[in-house]
């Protein structure tokens, strides 16, 4: 073929660009409350389930600070995977009639969809906890960096699932279903009401497979100092992401066809 | 250079299987209009669908290294919540032009005043078709996939289509689907028949159209 590497990203950067600001002008650029509904979810989680735990146990989380921040601590790091995951499932089902440009293939898409909810969680997120700091709920991190690998992990965790979970779809539909039943259960397992180290080993043990509860706690440790996880195996988290992108990208090029002339 | 190297693509609808092609090794000849004839349901705008890259033959390959336009036709490659002015903004991203040109041209061409900054959905279907016209001539593609486009539209806007696409015709092919002998003649140079999975490329547009109206006949 007469297209080289170098023309050929460029193509790439062009088409996700292309994309991305489509994606935003269609969520923020026609409803005038589209940026107000992207705080809506986050806030009421963490409002909720602030009032319900202080209401249950104490306003103090089991870190020493105030619960709401540290609730807000574990809906940051599940709602980056799963966010970020059901927005690129729905990749191409809402997108459908651009893949009718020859330009673009469901890759650029499902880049598109990543960078605009990504760009969205960071927003809602660091408005959030500038509030909390502002208000003395909790100190900012003293080194904001170490967030950026646990949150980049809990991201591309959420961007190789939507894929999977894309594909797949499109081979054997009730897999939405299934999925959806499943994936409730990461709401209670991935650390966002409790830490690991405070409970019975034997769940410990249960939850060593679960990659989310390994990010929230790489979050928490990573924001303060005073805390180091015991229950956090970074390794095995990078291992399972790796594994899980490799995967997705495997599955998108094989049943590309598949994908292509069900959607 | 568009080349289908064992191109095989089969639906199967209702446990009755149909065959679009059944393993179709061609070179679609460079410097040529190409009007694809056929029944109803043979599958002319999947064909087209396949070239585009919009879907994928079930086995083979189709190498492609043109600049090919998305198919113009009724199915929509604009979302109806795009506006005219959404639609020229992301095709000139998409390709890496100069919007305010893009904008320019498609306005004028497209005629459709303060519409151009509403919906698609709201559009008729002709102003749809002035719409990706336009815009599909503002890309300087080297081969156009025009679907049925100019059977929407007046008679103005067919004579207009013709006009723009003939400015072009020294470096840019089209390969067409049409009912209309009238459009394929003002169009194309070449024909092609696809019948029960089998393309067959004719030099002459005359002799192809000669055999596909016996082909209805029967």
């Amino acid at each position: 073929m007469a297209v080289t590497y170098s023309t050929s990203v460029n193509r790439f950067g062009h088409a996700v660009w292309a994309i991305t600001l489509r994606e935003f002008r269609n969520r923020y650029g026609t409803r005038r409350l589209g940026l107000f509904w992207a705080f809506v979810e986050p806030t009421a989680y963490v409002f909720v389930f602030s009032v319900l735990m202080s209401a249950l146990r104490s306003t103090t989380s089991p870190l020493g600070i105030h619960i709401a921040p540290f609730i807000a601590m574990g809906i940051m790091s599940y709602m980056m995977f799963n966010a970020v995951e059901g927005f690129v499932r729905g990749a191409l089902r809402s997108n459908k009639s651009l893949l009718s440009f020859p330009r673009i293939k469901p890759i650029d898409i499902y880049v598109g969809r990543l960078i605009m909810e990504v760009a969205t969680l960071v927003v809602v997120f660091l408005c959030m906890f500038s509030l909390f700091v502002l208000t003395g709920l909790a100190n900012a991190p003293s080194e904001p960096a170490r967030l950026l690998l646990p949150l980049a992990l809990s991201v591309v965790l959420g961007f190789a699932v939507g894929i999977i979970n894309s594909t797949l779809i499109a081979i054997f539909k009730a897999w939405e279903n299934i999925y959806s039943v499943a994936s409730r259960l990461n709401f209670f397992t991935s650390g966002i009401f409790f830490i690991a180290d405070g409970m019975p080993t034997e769940i410990q043990r249960m939850l060593y497979y679960q990659p989310l509860l390994h990010i929230s706690e790489w979050v928490r440790s990573a924001w303060f100092g005073h805390f180091e996880s015991r229950f956090l195996d970074r390794f095995y988290l990078i291992m399972t992401v790796s594994v899980a992108l490799l995967l997705a990208l495997l599955l998108e090029r094989t049943f590309r066809k598949n994908v292509l002339n069900k959607i | 250079m568009i080349r289908f190297e064992n191109a095989v693509k089969r639906y199967t609808s209702r446990g009755e299987s149909k065959w679009i092609l059944r393993g179709l090794n061609m070179e679609l000849p460079r410097g040529r209009s190409i009007g694809i004839l056929g029944y109803n349901g043979a599958g002319k705008s999947t064909l087209i669908r396949m070239i585009s890259g919009a879907e994928e033959p079930d086995f083979g390959t189709i190498h492609r290294d043109l600049k090919i336009s998305w198919p113009l036709g009724f199915g929509g490659s604009i979302a109806g919540n795009m506006s005219g002015h959404d639609a020229c903004m992301f095709v000139s991203r998409l390709y890496d032009m100069d919007p305010h040109r893009v904008i320019h041209f498609v306005q004028d061409f497209s005629e459709l005043g303060p519409y151009f900054f509403e919906a698609t959905s709201s559009y008729s279907s002709g102003m749809k078709a002035r719409l990706t016209f336009g815009l599909s001539m503002a890309v300087d593609f080297d081969c156009y996939l025009v679907d049925e486009i100019t059977a929407v539209g007046d008679s103005r806007f067919k004579a207009k289509c013709l006009a723009a696409f003939n400015e072009r015709r020294k470096y840019a092919d089209i390969i067409m689907v049409s009912h209309s002998e009238k459009t394929i003649r003002d169009y194309c140079d070449m024909g092609a028949i696809l019948a029960d999975g089998e393309l067959t490329l004719y030099d002459d547009l005359d002799q192809a159209m000669s055999l596909y109206r016996e082909m209805m006949e029967q």
